[in-house]
């Protein structure tokens, strides 16, 4: 059993079904691809595992416990963090105080002994962030501010951490800081779970790869089976217009 | 009773139902297609009302033509003036800025109604003859209905039909739908957001100014009264959800209806008890609550409006202990040098300050409004007298902030799920709800004579106004800590992301519940404070919109001194009593001094940050305006780009196949006056 | 079908230089250069992030240029509001649909006649090339299907006559053979002459009826070429293989 499960999740607002029988796993120890072109229900997803969004069928589960009826909150108590798409930092505190809530929020949930100080400086040093930690989140470029997203949600010490293209709008070397990240975070007991649209990041980090089109999974596999796969480059590419028109 | 009698209460109901269905759409007409909530609608309606008094009585016109002056010359006029002078580029502010400032335009045209229209001080009555005369009955099936009723149900049906036929049939009524589907999209198919937006603020101050008129000649008129019952059918409006228009009805039939039953019933009983009277009053506050309550509410979702930045100092332990005690020493000072007035507008500056530092970590670090502050603090101070009694101690303080911040506790439970807007309209339908059933059922306090006495420590004067500086400086010092603690970066946080929140584990509703208690309790204390200052108070000290200095003044002034700054409160309330004293010392500022609470607030849509930012501001355009002159007498490096537009003709192309495009085109680059040069292309 | 073969040297007609934008104290855009000429179809593609729609958005006035320009037809128009704009024949469909949802299909036309159409004009255009929504044209636009709203958004683009056309990712969310449908439209509108400036993420469908295509990142663009140049590009920049 993986420690996150999604079974037959569906999804609908309005009369559009954003996910339609989704089933997803997220082995602890690993990091798992989600792919697919834009608007396939990627992050509507992440809004369904973390319970942002309520879903019409199906179970998420995590490590056997079904998730069904837990708030958010509730849900980032029992592990489960994320990042945004759309970034939710908090403008108004420092990138020291984004990533130290995180961890004076878990210290709060009474999960043993921490230094919440201490957790919170040696994420900013993982991160690269010590140069900015006194600066106000909302004056960063978005690389940063992903950074400190990112910083923010381990530190909650997650069990699954699930992040929503994390590489966009990264400069060379921070996407290098991230993908060290990814391959301790691998070596860890967390599962990460990673949507992205720099390919080569996911073919590198990721042990396996869900490719999601039209809200349904298309394509389960390994990073060598999903890149020979013509289903996944055409969903990727599209279909040429064929006949018809003026030329 | 009888048939015709349950017949007679359905048709006044319905025409109460007729009024509040006619302001109510003004409100459903422009909050979607502004993202503005009027907050003074019911005042433009007031003022609408007084002026046709004025037209009509005082310059004996004849009603056709007052009542065309009124709504079709002064109503549009106010729509215009409010939408470009105040509202026009608002929607990009936040929302509780959004709030504050209508609060302001409200308390401007409260302040404009008292100036003009003083209560007492008519050499005429205010009161309104009924459209075709008071006496004129029409009797339909056994039952005498007073023609007003039917022009009243006319109107509610006409303008029904007219906001049908306007919103569906015009391009213009089509395009005022379209910007509340999509802004942005209105814009790119070549609509005008600024019109839809001034026709839709022109057409709301129209329906307000038509519901004043009809509720005149029913009741008498009172600045705040008129003002409160446009008030009231915001109950209504919230039923359609500030959207639909027949539910807006609806919610209109119930109130009107239920108000009428209610009185029927009572008329039926041998002996009305006064809280079935006072229940009966807020009818509506209590529907507006209830129905905010059951709404459906939208989830905790990602944020998609433009955040306002907003900066929180954060000053160190030291620094403001050292300016607590300092404050204490100018306190002691002070309260050796004022007397008489001032010293007593001086301590009752030290009280409100209180109440309003209830609303820094409220507003100014968690971003949830509250206009019940001074609600809580009245119930703080009647509880604290209640326990201890009229001799005073020091326990009423604990009393007071235990039992307003339970309270608070208790409002903010069910509030919870609301934000923004309806987070402030259930706290002022919660405030006027005290205001009208429980302060004004208990005796003396309804009469502003309930005594408060000092405990016998600080009973003198100079005493207690050194020792309320004392309380401001220890509870203002607390609030710092908790703005350095790891709870007040948690409501800055709930602030600027409650996903976020969310998802790092954070429970948005524990956070709201406890500073929403927190600020009650504060407020408690401050209410507490100014009851014994004073030595005897009344509703008229707790009050929403009454009173000098009622809730709406305390809020607008605690956001121009800065809602984030504990020396904010501090400096809101100090300026808020000196107003009454620069008006008893210069008679001719007096009415001045009545409408700058209000005219601050305003002003706050220009420029969000409050006063000290409007000052440095100043010293830019002031050193700007020098350079410019010093450039205009030699470098020409360092003309104005203006001067240097046009020194380039740019190659045109053909836009389009229209000719017309390119004559546009080329209007629009001339009002532009920038040249290719400029971008770093060589022509 | 291939795009119609237009001049190398025809007049540029949106002109896009050095161009600064972003939101609030972000930039996105870090001095951006794009020319279309009048009469061809220009391809902008490029990962989530990389600016393209912030691009888009800057060229229609919905976002206000903090440095560099746009010119429209050789004139300077940074700033300019989109009303303004749209009015003198600027098209943008913006991504996700651009319709009205509670608006039904002849109020989502009539709101097309702000560009100097008339009504009946409009009408009888988008009813003849798409007969559906004239079956439809009492329906709210919302309650139709994800293709018949995006028809209903390019109708404006057919029947408004416009000089420039934006799209964003028509696409979004749409079955294969919608989409492909919707860009013979595209090429049928610049058939007639209509210059076109277009974002999608599936490439080989707009390389198709594009006549440039450029790909963008980190707010800038990276490369320039002719649509097979960059399709080759693209497949393994996308997963690294050779198609």
């Amino acid at each position: 059993m993986s420690l996150l499960e999604a079974r037959g999740v569906s999804l609908r607002f309005g009369g559009h079904t954003a996910l339609h029988v989704v089933d997803l796993d997220a082995e602890a120890g690993a990091v798992t691809g989600l792919i697919g072109p834009n608007g396939a229900g990627k992050t509507t997803l992440f809004n369904a595992v973390t319970g942002l969004q309520p879903i019409n069928g199906g179970r998420v589960s995590l490590d056997g416990v079904d998730l069904h009826r837990l708030k958010p909150h509730q849900r980032a108590r029992l592990g489960i963090a994320r990042t945004f798409q759309r970034l939710e930092v908090f403008g108004s505190l420092t990138v020291r105080e984004n990533v130290l809530i995180g961890a004076e929020l878990r210290k709060s949930w009474g999960h043993g002994p921490i230094d919440p100080t201490h957790d919170a400086d040696a994420l900013l040093e993982r991160l690269g962030l010590v140069e900015f930690a006194g600066e106000r989140a909302d004056t960063l470029p978005t690389g940063h501010a992903r950074m400190v997203e990112l910083g923010r949600a381990l530190a909650t010490r997650p069990r699954v951490l699930l992040l929503d293209e994390p590489a966009s709008g990264l400069s060379d070397t921070e996407t290098e800081t991230l993908s060290a990240v990814l391959g301790e975070l691998a070596a860890s007991s967390i599962a990460v779970l990673l949507v992205e649209h720099d390919v080569r990041l996911v073919m590198e980090a990721c042990s396996s790869i869900h490719v999601l089109d039209y809200g349904a999974m298309l394509a389960v596999g390994t990073p060598g089976e999903i890149r020979t796969d013509p289903k996944v480059l055409d969903a990727y590419l599209g279909t040429p217009v064929a006949g018809g028109g003026p030329g | 009773m009888s048939v015709a009698q349950f017949l007679q209460y359905t048709i006044l109901g319905l025409a109460a139902a007729g009024v509040y269905a006619v302001a109510a759409s003004g409100l459903v007409v422009t909050y979607p297609t502004t993202g503005i909530f009027n907050f003074a609608h019911g005042a433009v309606g007031m003022i609408a009302a007084y002026t046709y008094w004025e037209l009509r009585i005082n310059h004996h016109l004849p009603a056709p033509l007052a009542l065309s002056l009124v709504l079709l010359v002064l109503a549009p006029l106010m729509g215009i003036v409010i939408e470009r002078v105040v509202m026009r580029k608002m929607g990009e502010a936040s929302t509780i800025t959004q709030i504050v400032v209508t609060i302001g335009l409200l308390a401007t045209l409260i302040g404009i109604g008292n100036v003009l229209w003083p209560a007492g001080s008519a050499t005429k009555p205010y009161t309104l003859p009924s459209f075709f005369g008071d006496a004129r009955l029409v009797h339909i099936g056994g039952v005498a209905i007073p023609w007003h009723s039917l022009v009243v149900l006319a109107c509610a049906g006409l303008v029904a039909l007219g906001l049908r036929l306007l919103l569906h049939g015009t391009r213009l009524g089509v395009a005022m739908r379209a910007v509340v589907d999509d802004r942005e999209l209105t814009s790119l198919t070549g609509g005008n957001p600024d019109t839809t937006a001034t026709f839709s603020w022109v057409l709301g101050c129209f329906l307000a100014a038509l519901a004043g008129v009809l509720i005149a000649p029913i009741v008498s008129l009172s600045v705040a009264g008129l003002t409160l019952l446009v008030i009231n059918a915001y109950a209504a409006a919230i039923v359609g959800r500030l959207r639909s228009l027949p539910l807006t009805y609806l919610g209109a039939l119930i109130l009107g209806l239920g108000d009428s039953y209610f009185s029927l019933a009572s008329a039926h009983m041998s002996r009305t008890p006064t809280w079935i009277t006072d229940l009966h009053n807020s009818l509506p506050v209590i529907l507006l609550f209830v129905v905010l309550l059951v709404l459906p509410q939208d989830r905790v979702r990602v944020t998609d409006r433009v955040r306002a930045r907003s900066n929180i100092p954060m000053p160190s332990l030291r620094k403001a202990a050292t300016a607590g005690v300092a404050l204490v020493v100018v306190a002691w000072v002070a309260a050796g040098v004022l007397h008489g007035s001032a010293l007593r507008a001086g301590g009752q500056g030290l009280a409100l300050a209180v109440v309003m530092l209830s609303l820094v970590p409220l507003i100014g670090y968690a971003g949830q409004i509250s206009l019940a502050q001074l609600a809580f603090a009245g119930i703080g101070a009647l509880a604290a007298v209640e326990v201890v009694g009229a001799n005073g101690s020091p326990l009423g303080f604990l009393v007071a902030a235990v039992v307003a911040g339970a309270v608070g506790a208790l409002v903010a439970l069910p509030a919870l799920r609301l934000k923004d807007l309806y987070l402030a309209l259930a706290t002022m339908a919660f405030a006027l709800f005290v205001e009208q059933v429980v302060f004004a059922g208990i005796d003396g306090f309804s009469s502003d004579t309930r005594v408060f006495g000092r405990f016998s420590l600080v009973s003198s004067d100079r005493a207690y106004f050194v020792f309320m500086a004392a309380v401001f400086a220890v509870l203002g010092f607390g609030v710092v800590v908790l703005r350095r603690s790891p709870f007040g970066r948690r409501l800055q946080a709930m602030k600027d992301s409650p996903a976020g929140c969310a998802t790092v584990g954070m429970s948005l509703t524990a956070t709201k519940l406890i500073v929403f208690s927190l600020s009650a309790a504060i407020a408690g204390v401050g209410g507490y404070m100014l009851a014994c200052w004073k030595g005897s108070v009344g509703v008229d000290d707790y009050s929403l919109l009454t009173g000098a200095l009622a809730m709406l003044p305390v809020l607008l002034l605690a956001v121009v001194g800065g809602i984030t700054a504990v020396s904010g409160s501090l400096i809101g309330a100090l300026i808020l009593v000196a107003l009454p004293q620069v008006a008893e010392a210069y008679p001719s500022l007096a009415n001045l001094m009545i409408l700058l609470p209000g005219l601050v607030g305003i002003s706050l849509a220009r420029n969000p940050d409050g006063l000290v930012a409007d000052l440095s501001r100043l010293s830019r355009t002031v050193r700007d305006r020098y350079e410019a002159r010093q450039a205009a007498t030699g470098d020409p490096a360092r003309a104005p780009r203006a001067a240097r537009a046009r020194a380039v003709q740019p190659e045109a192309v053909a836009f389009g196949r229209r000719a017309a495009n390119d004559d546009e085109l080329r209007a629009l680059e001339a009002g532009l006056g920038v040249v290719r040069e400029d971008c770093g292309v060589v022509a | 079908m291939g795009p119609t073969v237009v001049a190398a040297d025809a007049p540029a007609l949106l002109e896009v230089r050095g161009l600064r934008a972003g939101y609030g104290q972000i930039e996105v855009l870090h001095g951006v250069d794009v020319t279309v000429r009048a009469g061809t179809v220009v391809a902008l593609l490029g990962p989530n992030g990389a600016g393209k729609s912030t691009l888009l958005k800057a060229v229609s006035g919905q976002v206000k240029p903090t440095g560099g320009c746009v010119h429209l037809g050789g004139r300077h128009v940074n700033g300019t509001p989109p009303h303004r704009l749209a009015r003198i024949g600027l098209c943008t469909i913006p991504e996700g649909r651009g319709v009205f949802p509670n608006l039904t299909v002849r109020e989502n036309l009539l709101m097309d006649t702000y560009s100097g159409s008339r009504a009946a004009d409009i009408e009888a255009h988008a009813f003849e090339r798409f007969p559906r929504l004239g079956e439809r044209r009492h329906q709210l636009a919302g309650t139709m299907s994800g293709g018949e709203q995006q028809m209903l958004a390019m109708a404006r683009a057919l029947a408004t006559d416009p000089a420039l056309l934006l799209l964003d990712e028509l696409s979004m969310g749409l079955a294969p053979l919608v989409v492909e449908s919707l860009y013979e439209i595209v090429g049928h509108i610049a058939a007639e002459g209509v210059s076109i400036l277009v974002i999608e993420q599936f490439a080989r469908t707009v390389l198709d009826v594009a006549h440039v295509a450029a790909i963008m990142s980190h707010g800038r663009i990276e490369t320039v070429g002719t649509p097979a140049q960059i399709e080759a590009e693209l497949s393994s920049a996308y997963l690294g293989v050779n198609p």
